[in-house]
């Protein structure tokens, strides 16, 4: 069974074994089976399996990158002396004494890959599922915030349809920024109100400000997924 | 809405050839800074073809106008979209010439674009040539940096290429990050290659373009970055929003709640 070590500037943290047919995960996340408690490994950062062909590692989308010899990588598969680098902790990847090695190290399974990548897009969640706006009033039900920009307005083509007088055909939007979400007022003469203060331009969104525009208050929710 | 720029390009104090590439069309309301990939081979011509082939894309799809509606399914609008798939052909088309041609093989940049239509704003982005958007007194990074954090360990022996972690042209497919949101008059956007990143802060970037005309403050951001150094190529666009109508727009906000006949007209020439 190979064996995982992992190494923070030569010192030697921890040791994991990978089984065949098993997969060892690595992450901040303390559910993983390598945690590395660092703000520069994500969540479900990186992930080895135990395939047929041999041991891959496949990075889950990480911020940060997953660097397999110095090269950044999606999936590869591993040989003897690997050493994989997760911020600034490192992973030596190896065979025990006289266990049997697949017989080709050069990555020949397109279709174990091809899977792998299916496999793993299903077992990275996505960002946003949890940032959400709720209904409070004037309605019910929650509309999470998927797209890059959400519109709320008279229009039948908004994401949320508001009724009331004065309110625009698109009365704002919420945008989704790198840094968090912002609302944007764009058309009529009622100014969506962002926690009973009229909206003049555009804010940051916090958790829970309520926004008001006609007769609907809709609040903000967003909380940061523990896996990433 | 209208647009103004000013764009200002160096080669700085230790490079001997530039680069970096921008497009600016006022016209087109596009703007794209390109980076080409220090140390590889044929840098120069990877950000050239980059800004040719999003100029090239853009120009098209505007004046085709419409194959717009039918990606309503997608969480992009269509601007959105069209700015993401020029950069999907500019890869397409870097990629292409790198394979070709031995001169260039390996080579790659980086992009950054933004495009004004009507009161929106997209921006897309791949690799770490930041844009910023200035909204008030507020600066904020509106692309995501696609590099690794100086002095992490993956960049010791893969120092030539800066620690990317992607770019245009070194793969078949290329995933831009994509922001879009509203721009409201006097906004303004600055788009630099990392050569004014890494030695200015946001702080002092903010600072020059709320201070000073968008000429000016491109000036003087070279220039700062050139006294701390300037170890790479200095590219900087500076795109101010709604430029010339915004002293009409301040004015009805003064003096509109005085005035009922102006107000009301305030109110449809703002909306």
């Amino acid at each position: 069974m190979p064996v995982v070590q992992l190494q923070y500037k030569d010192r030697v943290i921890s040791r994991h074994r990978v089984e065949a047919g098993g997969s060892l995960t690595i992450g901040r996340h303390p559910e993983s089976d390598v945690v590395i408690d660092n703000a520069a490994v994500s969540g479900k950062h990186a992930k080895i399996d135990g395939l047929e062909g041999g041991y891959f590692i496949t990075d889950l989308k990480s911020t940060n990158g997953t660097f397999l010899n110095s090269m950044m990588i999606t999936t590869s598969q591993l040989k003897h002396g690997d050493s994989i680098v997760i911020g600034r902790h490192r992973l030596l990847f190896g065979y025990a004494k006289g266990e049997a090695r697949p017989e080709k190290e050069s990555a020949p399974l397109d279709k174990t890959v091809l899977m792998d990548a299916g496999r793993h897009r299903a077992s990275v969640p996505s960002a946003d599922v949890n940032a959400y706006l709720s209904v409070l009033k004037g309605g019910n039900g929650e509309i999470p915030l998927t797209k890059k920009v959400t519109k709320v307005g008279k229009d039948p083509v908004c994401d949320i349809v508001v009724a009331g007088f004065g309110v625009g055909k698109v009365s704002f939007t919420i945008s989704k920024m790198p840094k968090g979400f912002q609302v944007n007022y764009i058309s009529g003469f009622k100014r969506p109100r962002v926690n009973g203060e009229p909206l003049k331009t555009s804010l940051k969104l916090r958790e829970f400000d309520t926004v008001d525009i006609g007769a609907t208050r809709i609040q903000f929710v967003y909380r940061e997924s523990l896996f990433m | 809405m209208h647009v103004e720029h000013a764009a200002l390009t160096d080669m700085g104090c230790k490079r001997s050839r530039n680069e970096d590439a921008f497009f600016v069309s006022d016209a087109l309301k596009l703007y794209v800074v390109s980076d080409g990939m220090g140390g590889h081979k044929a840098g120069d011509v990877a950000s050239r073809l980059v800004v040719e082939c999003m100029q090239e894309y853009i120009h098209r799809a505007t004046r085709q106008g419409n194959g717009q509606e039918s990606r309503q399914a997608s969480e992009l609008s269509s601007q959105a979209s069209c700015l993401v798939d020029a950069i999907g052909h500019a890869n397409r088309k870097v990629w292409d010439a790198a394979r070709s041609l031995a001169a260039c093989d390996g080579m790659g940049a980086t992009v950054s674009a933004v495009w004004i239509c009507g009161d929106t704003f997209v921006s897309a982005n791949v690799g770490d040539s930041p844009v910023y958007c200035i909204h008030g007194q507020a600066i904020e990074m509106v692309s995501v940096q696609h590099n690794v954090p100086v002095g992490s360990p993956g960049q010791e022996r893969a120092g030539h290429t800066h620690g990317l972690t992607r770019a245009v042209g070194v793969k078949e497919y290329v995933v831009a990050d994509v922001c879009e949101s509203q721009c409201y008059p006097g906004d303004r956007f600055v788009l630099c290659s990392d050569g004014l990143s890494n030695l200015v802060s946001e702080g002092e970037i903010l600072q020059a373009v709320r201070r000073l005309s968008a000429g000016d403050a491109s000036r003087s951001l070279v220039d700062l970055a050139k006294a701390r150094g300037g170890d790479d190529n200095i590219t900087v666009v500076v795109v101010t929003v709604g430029g010339r109508g915004s002293v009409t727009g301040w004015m009805r906000r003064v003096f509109g709640p005085l005035l009922p006949g102006m107000k009301t007209r305030a109110r449809r020439g703002g909306s």
